[in-house]
């Protein structure tokens, strides 16, 4: 059996322990009562902080039955007074269970939540992670190494060709400038300076500078087409006659295109890419030659390897053919080839002695002996029994 | 009825001040607890017994989550309205 404290016993804890009067607790109690039927007279709720909230719960009509005789029984419609305490009362008379929790039962008895709920949530979560492990496979890792090397390749490629396209072109566009502007014919060099002749002559005495003026004005029309080469060449002065060989030639072009293209025996203006072995090649058809354009030049050349571009280089030209030379082409060959010799070996270039075994071979005047006092007699011993290199 | 008008009437009834009747409910609500905590039934004349009572652990159905659940045990306190506030509130449509 329970404990009950009664509404006096109450009363006198409550006024004990607050220490007010009983009667104030009495009417406090009585009238607390008083005003909670009121209120659910009034508005079918009642709430009192810290105890809870009174209301009313209306019932409808039902039919019952009389549980000891099985006879049904209308129950009328009805109202009745419901409490809940509050949250604060909950709380603090289950403070000894606050820290149980529900547990959800076995998970047998789950098929009901995969059926509903779980079942679209969970195939949804499943669906993604094949797309995002897919990528992290061995095979793809290896293919993508592959592709790298393969676009790695591709690159070097399309590098390779273009350096390779780059030196073509540039081989090309020296080979196709036209040659009668770089060089300058022995005849080319002559006439201008025979046409200047009449100036020097014909200036010191005024008198007769009508006779002058005709081969000025007979140089004007092939200069007509290029007005601003003839400028210069009405103001050179006397004294300044001999020195423009070079521009001189400048204004005859026409001329030297159409009689000296290709043909050795003039001068050639060193261009960016130049070097003995190609001018050799271009104007004898014959790049081993180029020892006797360095024959000529070899005063002005320091490094036949090495030629300084806008240099003024003399092609000498041949007696004879390539196939064919004469005598002297060959003594003049021979003496390049000396030349070539002594140049790379004060450059203490290995194959200097390629150079005097050649000069041996054409040496019809005894070059070798000539330049005896310049050439090491061991280099002569050793080219005896030496073959040339390919 | 809200507890603010309750207070209200109750210091007019009483003749106290609204601060003294809020003390002295709160302090007499405190008492109330503390004798239920005692598994102790409180009678209140005309109103009902307020009861305390021990409710074992049990199976229940989560309708939300919808799966069945083994609910902790825990203390309620039930209120059994008296015979006069029945039967006043009994033809009472809310």
């Amino acid at each position: 059996m329970k404990e009950k404290i009664t509404f006096a016993d109450l009363v006198d804890k409550i006024a004990e322990e607050t220490g007010s009067s009983k009667q104030l607790v009495h009417d406090l109690l009585h009238e607390t009562v008083n005003l909670t039927r009121e209120g659910l007279g009034r508005d079918g709720h009642v709430n009192i902080t810290g105890l809870g909230r009174f209301s009313l719960k209306w019932h409808k009509a039902r039919t019952g039955r009389n549980p000891q005789t099985g006879d049904a029984i209308e129950i009328p419609a009805r109202s009745s007074v419901n409490y809940k305490p509050s949250a604060d009362l909950r709380k603090y008379i289950n403070r000894n269970y606050a820290h149980l929790q529900a547990e959800i039962l076995d998970e047998d008895k789950k098929p009901v939540i995969e059926n509903h709920i779980a079942a679209p949530v969970i195939e949804e979560k499943i669906v993604p992670p094949p797309v995002t492990e897919s990528p992290k496979t061995p095979s793809d890792k290896k293919k993508k190494r592959s592709l790298w090397w393969l676009w790695m390749l591709i690159t070097l490629l399309i590098i390779i060709l273009a350096y390779m396209a780059w030196n073509f072109w540039l081989k090309t566009a020296t080979d196709k400038e036209p040659i009668a502007t770089e060089m300058v014919t022995d005849d080319a060099v002559v006439q201008p300076i025979a046409t200047e002749e009449p100036v020097e002559e014909v200036q010191p005495s005024e008198a007769e500078q009508p006779i002058i003026e005709e081969p000025v004005e007979e140089a004007q029309p092939t200069e007509a087409e290029q007005p601003l080469v003839a400028e210069p060449v009405k103001e050179v002065q006397p004294a300044e006659a001999e020195q423009p060989i070079i521009e001189e030639p400048a204004a005859e072009e026409p001329i030297a295109l159409q009689t000296t293209a290709g043909t050795p025996g003039g001068q050639h203006i060193t261009k960016r890419g130049d070097n003995l072995w190609i001018i050799s090649q271009r104007y004898y058809n014959k790049a081993d030659l180029w020892p006797n354009i360095y024959r000529v030049n070899h005063i002005e050349i320091k490094n036949p390897d090495n030629l300084a571009v806008g240099n003024i280089i003399q092609v000498p030209a041949l007696e004879g053919k390539v196939g064919s030379l004469t005598h002297n082409d060959s003594a003049n060959i021979a003496e390049g080839n000396i030349r070539a010799y002594l140049v790379y070996k004060k450059l203490n270039k290995t194959d200097a002695n390629d150079y005097l075994w050649v000069a041996g071979r054409y040496d019809v005047d005894n070059k070798i002996s000539q330049f005896s006092d310049e050439i090491d007699e061991e280099d002569i011993n050793r080219i005896k029994g030496m073959k040339l290199k390919e | 009825m809200t507890s603010s008008e309750i207070i209200k009437n109750l210091s007019l009834r009483l003749g106290k001040s609204q601060l003294e009747t809020k003390q002295l409910i709160k302090s007499s609500t405190e008492i109330i607890r503390d004798i239920l905590d005692k598994n102790i039934n409180i009678s209140l004349p005309g109103l009902g017994t307020l009861s305390r009572h021990f409710v074992k652990k049990k199976k229940s159905y989560d309708p939300f989550h919808k799966w069945f659940i083994m609910s902790p045990p825990k203390r309620v306190i039930r209120f059994r309205p008296g015979s006069s506030i029945k039967n006043e509130f009994k033809s009472k449509k809310v």
